[in-house]
């Protein structure tokens, strides 16, 4: 039997529950209005074999992401505004590196710090690109739950055909509400799988894969890279164009253009405007980029003007203005600042725009008028770029010794782990023996197949091992190889990082990852100057060396001590393995390679923690230094800085070893259904319906303050009405509601599809509280009702009402306190006013209290009595009137 | 493009066999600094028929002067430092087996 059950879900829930069913890991930090995101997933993912990881900041998370997309796992990154900026630096790698990734935005007022409020002002960032360089990212912008649920879901398809980042962009009111959602585990069918041959993985029985945006030779290498992305892109463009959904398009004189939570209000304000005898009509884009241009010139041919709508100062009217080439007048109205413009509002735009525009267009004779519509007919923007640049197959020198004979042995040779290519380190910099080292290493444990290098940004940003690689943004490779560990445990995973990238700009990061104990290598090389920028001061920067920011040597008074990172390091439990190692010689270079040996090899063996060796390298050039003098002053001066030694040791004391993480195996799309924490209600047969005739889509709210369970009565009612098989939309006051401010909801319950959650003229307000009362009792649209607690909520005198409002007050605080809690005022008004006005069948409210007070079944007997306490008094109010 | 123009064939008695890529050499100078019996050397401080190998120049195309092995006496005994501490891996080493001794 099909399962008829629906989900009452909620924005940020579906994400989530996408997400998990897509297979894929989550990487998150906290930001409202979407905290709902990681606190469903740290209950739900680590029970279905998803991963999920706080990270310390969004850049870390986005870092993260960037780190397990380039090991074949599946990402989502779910963040506000603020925190989606914080992104655009992995993004913008990722686009590079062609990585998929699904990144949702729950865009909120700005610039800066802004607000909570719901808003569109980011769409040039998504829409954009919104990092740096020359490339986009595919954007869905859902209107309702079950769209975002739907999105999500599509977008990791999206992300892994194409292989880019994928924006979803959303606003808190989406995530906040609620809808009835009819959902399962058959949503898994919607899942493509994609196979990832270009992954890193561990390089076995293939040539490395180096995931990486970095380009650098033949000099025409990176605009070659920047052609394939844009035939790539050219490709998205034509294989996901139009993606819009009209509403009465077919004879609309004026054209709106609206989409997420904007075009749902603009929907309703198009009923509305049609009851008027507006032929308005609206065209909602479900994806921003690529731009529904094509869609847009066919809706706008037949219309005369067009309205965008937007919560902007407007931005995707500019791409409207692409679209129809000045061929159309187009009018503009947005709100910002986390302001949403009620359907009110928008209809007053409707009628204006269609006033000037339509009733008296301003468009010259109707010949000209067809000359415009001409224009709407053609493509007008072609893009030429030139063909890639054919690079010369063979530009290395490749290495080419000859073999020993046959009564030699080799004493050193070059090691098989280190490709052919010369590297471009300067004479005597320690790079370049380090490689070596480790290259020796994996060759002598035979893990060359098992490795994962994380490359920095620095100097070493060139690869020259025949591991897989990855390339990190500047001071991230510590969140990247966290990600990288945790999806591919059984690989080595080495991150590789300087001064500049571990001890300055990727700080946080570095602490992090070791205070978690990350299960990899890192190989620190300190050779206190940022090498690749021409040799500047470092946090590890000593006194006494001179550099080109503080060409007098580093001034402790003004800039501090340099950082002692081992110091830092061994004051953290996750470091399992700490030790400091010069590269001054020959005997600090065994010491070198027993060191880096000996991490590997504890790695290898499944031994947890951070394994970190700081290397004191020299830097000759940047030292000015011949590389032998450069060796003594390691030996003289750096090393006495920083003193050699093992700090820490795990392997000596067994007791303390701990195994590395495991990556969980992925649940089937069914138990992802059975785990998570969902509001599920069965429809049943046998309920009455609301009179058609008194209720078409009633839109309720439903207001007082936090602790009179408001939410609660909000949640009884669209159970119940879910039970009688309506559809219907919640959405609470979010941000200040839970920290103890005034809450209201705003309700919607309906037998067709409900456009937006947004409630601007209640039919019904439910006031528990006065300020509630005087606050939203002008908003009652002529002829609603306006219920008021008159024990919280009793002198409606001031307030000034519609027309034909009807006012009834109920002691519902009082009729509780009688039953023995005022807390239950909340039902005792749901009793009032399903008795006053037949709004849903009181047998399914009956029905839905156990239901709710599922966890807490102690509170159903009582509140049930209150639900009936509410009923009688309505029954006694209606009969006291009738008679 | 192959670099074996400075491929030299065992000095004399030496027990070692030094093959440094001239191509990939650097000038750093620590093969020299570290090389325990002082047998590496910059080319241009070498007769040129006596460099290690036939038409071993004394600048390779980048532009360093190379380093090349100078051991008219046949005493390198394939320690191997050298090819340690090179830090572009110019440096192969290879040594005669026990009993293999002409």
């Amino acid at each position: 039997m099909a399962d008829n059950r629906r989900v009452l879900l909620k924005g940020e829930e579906a994400i989530v529950l996408a997400a998990a069913i897509a297979g894929a890991d989550l990487y998150g930090y906290p930001i409202t209005p979407v905290t709902g995101v990681v606190e469903m997933a740290a209950e739900l993912f680590p029970k279905v074999g998803r991963v999920f990881l706080q990270a310390e900041s969004e850049v870390a998370a986005a870092n993260m992401a960037y780190g397990a997309a380039a090991a074949g796992q599946r990402v989502l990154c779910v963040s506000s505004s603020p925190g989606v900026s914080l992104k655009q630096e992995a993004i913008s790698y990722m686009a590079g590196a062609e990585l998929p990734g699904v990144f949702v935005n729950a865009m909120r007022g700005g610039p800066g710090l802004g607000n909570i409020g719901a808003s569109q002002a980011d769409y040039f960032q998504a829409t954009r690109g919104g990092g740096h360089g020359d490339y986009y990212t595919p954007v869905f912008a859902p209107s309702t739950v079950a769209e975002t649920f739907d999105m999500t879901l599509a977008a990791f398809n999206v992300a892994d055909r194409y292989r880019t980042p994928v924006m979803v962009i959303i606003d808190g009111s989406l995530a906040q509400s609620t809808e009835s959602v009819q959902v399962g585990p058959e949503a898994a069918k919607m899942v493509e799988t994609f196979a990832k041959p270009w992954a890193a993985t561990g390089a076995v029985g293939r040539g490395k894969n180096i995931v990486t945006s970095f380009r650098l030779e033949p000099i025409e290498a990176l605009e070659n890279l920047n052609l394939d992305l844009q035939a790539k892109y050219q490709r998205i463009e034509r294989e996901l164009a139009d993606q819009a959904v009209g509403t009465l398009l077919d004879d609309a004189d004026l054209l709106i253009v609206a989409y997420g939570t904007t075009a749902g209000l603009a929907e309703a304000a198009v009923h509305r405007a049609r009851a008027a005898g507006l032929k308005a009509g609206l065209l909602r884009p479900t994806m921003l980029w690529p731009f529904p241009s094509g869609a847009i010139r066919r809706a706008a041919r037949r219309a005369k003007a067009i309205l965008v709508l937007e919560m902007s100062a407007g931005q995707m009217v500019e791409d409207v203005r692409l679209a129809v080439g000045g061929a159309r007048e187009i009018v503009f109205y947005g709100r910002m600042g986390g302001m949403v413009p009620d359907e009110l509002e928008i209809y007053e735009q409707i009628e204006r725009a269609y006033r000037e525009y339509v009733t008296t267009p301003p468009l010259g004779s109707p010949a000209d008028f067809a000359a415009r519509t001409r224009m709407l007919e053609s493509e007008h923007y072609v893009r030429h770029l030139p063909a890639a640049h054919p690079i010369p197959a063979e530009l290395r020198i490749r290495r080419d010794t000859t073999p020993p004979a046959a009564d030699q042995t080799v004493v050193v040779d070059y090691p098989a782990s280190m490709d052919d290519a010369p590297t471009h380190y300067c004479p005597g910099c320690g790079h370049g023996n380090l490689h070596q080292v480790i290259a020796r290493a994996a060759d002598e444990l035979a893990i060359r197949e098992k490795t994962i290098m994380i490359e920095p940004v620095g100097c070493s940003v060139v690869t020259y091992w025949t591991f897989d690689t990855i390339q990190a943004a500047h001071g991230r490779g510590m969140a990247l190889a966290s990600a990288v560990s945790r999806t591919r445990p059984d690989r080595v995973v080495i991150s590789y990082q300087g001064d500049g990238d571990l001890a300055s700009i990727g700080m946080a990061e570095t602490i992090h990852a070791a205070s978690r104990g990350e299960d990899f290598v890192l190989v620190f090389v300190n050779n206190c100057i940022y090498g690749m920028t021409g040799g500047q001061m470092a946090p590890t920067t000593i006194p006494g060396l001179p550099t080109t920011t503080c060409p007098a040597g580093r001034d402790v008074l003004d800039v501090g001590t340099p950082i002692d990172m081992c110091k830092l390091f061994s004051q953290l439990d996750g470091v399992t393995y700490l030790e400091r190692v010069a590269i001054d010689g020959p005997g600090g270079l065994a010491k070198t390679s027993r060191a880096i040996r000996h991490a590997l090899k504890l790695q290898a063996d499944g031994v947890g923690g951070l394994k970190v060796v700081e290397v004191l390298s020299p830097c000759p050039v940047g030292w000015k230094m011949t590389p032998t003098q450069a060796h003594r002053y390691i030996k003289d001066v750096v090393g006495k800085a920083f003193p050699l030694g093992k700090f820490k040791d795990v392997s000596e004391t067994v007791s303390e070893q701990r195994p590395t993480r495991k990556h969980p195996a992925p649940a089937a799309p069914a138990e992802v259904f059975n785990q998570a924490d969902l509001h599920w209600v069965a429809p049943a047969d046998g309920y009455r319906k609301p009179d058609p005739k008194r209720f078409t889509q009633p839109g309720l709210r439903i207001a007082g303050h936090g602790g009179q369970g408001i939410v609660l009565l909000s949640g009884l009612l669209v159970h119940a009405a879910v039970r009688t098989g309506q559809r219907i939309s919640l959405l609470p006051s979010y941000g200040s509601a839970m920290r103890g401010g005034t809450c209201n909801c705003q309700v919607r319950i309906s037998d067709a599809a409900i456009a937006s959650p947004y409630v601007s003229d209640p039919d019904i307000l439910v006031a528990m509280n006065q300020p509630s009362l005087e606050k939203f009792g002008p908003t009652v649209r002529p002829g609603g009702l306006l219920l008021a607690d008159s024990t919280l909520a009793g002198d409606a005198s001031g307030v000034k009402l519609a027309d034909k409002v009807r006012l009834v007050t109920a002691p519902m605080t009082k009729i509780a306190a009688d039953l023995g809690n005022e807390r239950m005022a909340n039902i005792v008004a749901a009793g009032v006013l399903i008795g006053l006005t037949g709004l849903l069948d009181p047998q399914a409210v009956r029905d839905s209290i156990p239901e709710i007070f599922a966890h807490r079944p102690k509170l159903a007997a009582p509140n049930l009595a209150a639900f009936e306490a509410g009923l009688a008094f309505a029954e006694k109010a209606a009969k006291g009137k009738n008679g | 493009m192959t670099d074996k123009t400075q491929s030299p064939p065992p000095a004399g008695q030496a027990q070692g066999q030094v093959q440094v890529q001239f191509l990939l050499c650097k000038s750093c100078g620590l093969c020299a600094e570290y090389c325990p019996r002082g047998l590496l050397k910059p080319a241009t401080d070498i007769p040129a028929d006596q460099r290690t190998g036939p038409g071993c120049p004394t600048m390779n195309p980048a532009g360093h002067v190379v380093y090349a092995v100078y051991d008219p006496e046949g005493k390198c005994n394939g320690c191997g430092l050298c090819a340690t501490v090179c830090p572009e891996g110019a440096i192969a080493v290879y040594r005669r087996k026990k009993g293999s001794r002409p």
